[in-house]
């Protein structure tokens, strides 16, 4: 099945810069329905009041890592589903790992380009 | 257990139970004098294995007490130049500063894809790759960012020991201010949860590759 471009994606980063970077590696790949978050708690608020189809999310973030929005949206009966990579420098067995358990759907480690983060997102949300 | 070891551990735990008795509580000095005492009782010219007890614990006793001066020492030149604090906040002014940068550079690049935007061909779409590449590395300030602040809570945490070695060695409060100052100390130590396996990067030598990571995952059941 084709991969509906106008899907709406949501980026979670603390940083600004990054969350302007994924957006442009975004519309780069035809993706252009994005909103952002810059906290686990900003971004689980945002996934409650509107419907997302896939969550690009850093991990280190305060006061809400991405790793425990990740395990707030596993456990949310509407969101249980919600394809979710984790956008990271954390790049250590034990975060992949970690991540893994929690329900993460791809891991991308930082610095990434466009051709990884589509490689991560069709293994997500199928090719395109 | 050797005569030797059976003597100084007489000796220890009668020096250790007299000075509770005495002071109820023990710094660090006091156990430098009791390795002091200790030393005493060792005669170097009875035996080859006093001689080298009598050394080896006089080499303790001074090694505690120049610690103890070190110590003292950093601790007297951070209350008159608050030499940490003011790194920590020199490294915070890089961070802010890289991203003041880095947002001018795609601001700049934007307006450079804006301009360039419907002129078609060949030239527009090299432009628009190159302002491209331009985004991506500008990956640099995240990471860099994140190291940074690394070496930041480094820096909190070194305050912080320094600051328990010098009430460990019996300083006053007041010879401790610089150390404590702000509360920083408090706010890097993570709690035992998720957070304890936030790293941020791990040095280029050290770090995992994406395709470390994705047999990693792929291994743990996941797609590639």
């Amino acid at each position: 099945m084709a991969v509906d471009k106008s899907m709406q994606i949501l980026i979670v980063d603390d940083y600004n810069t990054m969350r302007r970077i994924i957006r442009n590696l975004l519309k780069q790949l035809g993706f252009d329905n994005v909103d952002e978050a810059s906290d686990g708690a900003d971004a689980f608020k945002k996934l409650q009041e509107k419907t997302f189809h896939l969550v690009i999310s850093d991990w280190n973030m305060e006061p809400m890592t991405g790793l425990e929005l990740l395990k707030l949206v596993r456990a949310d009966a509407k969101l249980k589903n919600l394809p979710f990579i984790m956008v990271t420098a954390e790049s250590k067995p034990e975060n992949v790992i970690a991540a893994k358990q929690a329900g993460v759907s791809n891991y991308i480690v930082k610095p990434f380009n466009a051709e990884t983060l589509k490689g991560k997102m069709s293994s997500v949300i199928g090719e395109f | 257990m050797t005569d030797v070891q059976a003597k100084m551990g007489r000796i220890l735990l009668k020096s250790l139970l007299t000075l509770r008795q005495e002071k109820g509580d023990m710094s660090l000095e006091d156990v430098g004098n009791i390795f002091v005492k200790m030393a005493s009782t060792f005669n170097p010219s009875l035996s080859e294995t006093d001689q080298f007890m009598h050394e080896e614990i006089r080499r303790l006793a001074n090694y505690i007490n120049e610690a103890k001066n070190e110590i003292f020492s950093i601790s007297q030149n951070d209350k008159s130049e608050k030499v940490i604090t003011d790194a920590s906040l020199h490294l915070d002014e890089v961070i802010k500063a890289t991203e003041e940068a880095t947002t001018s550079i795609m601001d700049a690049a934007d307006i450079i894809q804006n301009t360039v935007a419907g002129v078609g061909g060949e030239k527009e779409q090299k432009i628009v790759e190159a302002t491209n590449q331009i985004y991506e590395a500008c990956n640099f300030q995240d990471i860099t960012g994140q190291r940074i602040t690394i070496v930041i809570k480094l820096l909190a945490n070194i305050e912080e020991r320094i600051a328990k070695l010098v009430a460990l060695f019996g300083a006053s409060e007041s010879d401790n201010t610089s150390a404590v100052n702000g509360g920083s100390a408090a706010e890097i130590i993570l709690p035992a949860d998720d957070k304890d396996l936030l790293n941020g990067p791990q040095l280029s030598g050290k770090a995992s590759s994406q395709a470390e990571i994705d047999q990693l995952f792929a291994s743990l059941g996941g797609k590639q």
